[in-house]
């Protein structure tokens, strides 16, 4: 479905609300963002909407659900590399990288706004602080990517699981951290354990140890409640600073 | 595909609530075995290993439920 700009807006607000979390924008470059033109579509999980090596002409802009990006072994064990969230563009380096190395998949059913490349290359170079700004958003990603490469490689179960709950609830903006915090939380058993390099079961019985010891609630239908937001940034080693930088 | 749930039975009761879906019974016994070697290299990890613990397999209704005991999926030679 294609959509005019305005029913579109909500979503590029919520985009230009990361970018301008961490960049400084004018009116003019504001209303820039605003007005990329846009074609939504639903994507059910399961289901690759990109594919490795397979070019795309556009970005995908998360507008509901959540979003993994996945690389599969050649034995078929998977890894899920990133998660993207409402605002986020999943893959903003695709304008200059068109060629993907990963795929996306949807984790729950989520809707995303395909935005081409040809208008994020014509805004980019009429505004030179967008492009900056677009920039600092994709090294905002590679930041994030190095934190997961620590987490898996150096942190336990516990660590792994406190630090990607902290780190879905700073990106999702479910507001500033705070004991009794709720948030959509759409990711199964089997998705955790390929986001934390775990089986599922010790997924579970990790998130089991976490209730325990009264950090977290859930989680229940989609949501999972964070009781005691520092206990669990210590739990596991998580930085709030870290996914938001300010520019 | 039939669902299959894999609860765990070591020093914490972890009852598996969501499951997951697998070709049949022969695939979630593999699956089983896996999870049962892994929870048992975490222990030894901690530096102990109770070979009672178990997963216990349950095929979606409940109408049977296998258990997987670590002792029976690892090999031990002194």
């Amino acid at each position: 479905m294609h959509l005019s700009s305005n029913s579109s807006q909500p979503a590029l607000q919520a985009f230009l609300h990361k970018l301008t979390s961490r960049s400084v924008l004018s009116d003019e470059e504001e209303r820039a963002i605003l007005g990329l033109p846009a074609h939504a579509d639903q994507v059910r999980p399961n289901r690759e909407f990109v594919s490795p090596g397979v070019p795309v002409d556009h970005a995908c802009l998360i507008v509901a659900g959540f979003v993994g990006r996945f690389s599969d072994t050649e034995q078929g064990n998977r890894q899920i590399t990133a998660i993207h969230v409402r605002g986020d563009m999943a893959d903003l380096h695709s304008v200059v990288q068109p060629s993907p190395t990963s795929a996306l998949q949807a984790l729950s059913v989520a809707t995303i706004l395909r935005i081409p490349h040809s208008a994020l290359r014509a805004v980019s170079a009429r505004y030179p602080a967008v492009a900056e700004a677009f920039w600092r958003d994709c090294m905002v990603d590679a930041g994030v990517l190095s934190q997961w490469v620590v987490t898996l490689g150096r942190r336990d179960a516990k660590q792994r699981m406190a630090h990607l709950i902290c780190e879905v609830a700073i990106r999702i903006e479910a507001g500033e951290p705070s004991d009794g915090m709720m948030f959509e939380f759409p990711i199964t058993q089997t998705q955790l354990a390929d986001a934390t390099g775990l089986t599922p079961v010790h997924v579970n019985r990790t998130l089991q140890a976490l209730r325990l010891a009264g950090l977290i609630g859930g989680p229940r239908g989609n949501l999972l409640t964070i009781l005691r937001w520092d206990a669990l940034a210590a739990t596991g080693g998580f930085d709030a600073a870290y996914p938001q930088p300010i520019g | 595909m039939p669902r299959f749930y894999f609860h765990l039975f070591n020093d914490l009761t972890t009852m598996d609530e969501e499951g997951a879906e697998l070709r049949d019974d022969a695939s979630a016994m593999i699956q089983a075995a896996t999870y049962a070697r892994d929870m048992a290299a975490e222990s030894v990890r901690d530096g102990h290993l109770t070979l009672s613990h178990r997963i216990d397999v349950e095929h979606k209704g409940g109408r049977r439920i296998r258990s997987v005991y670590f002792r029976d999926v690892i090999q031990i030679a002194e």
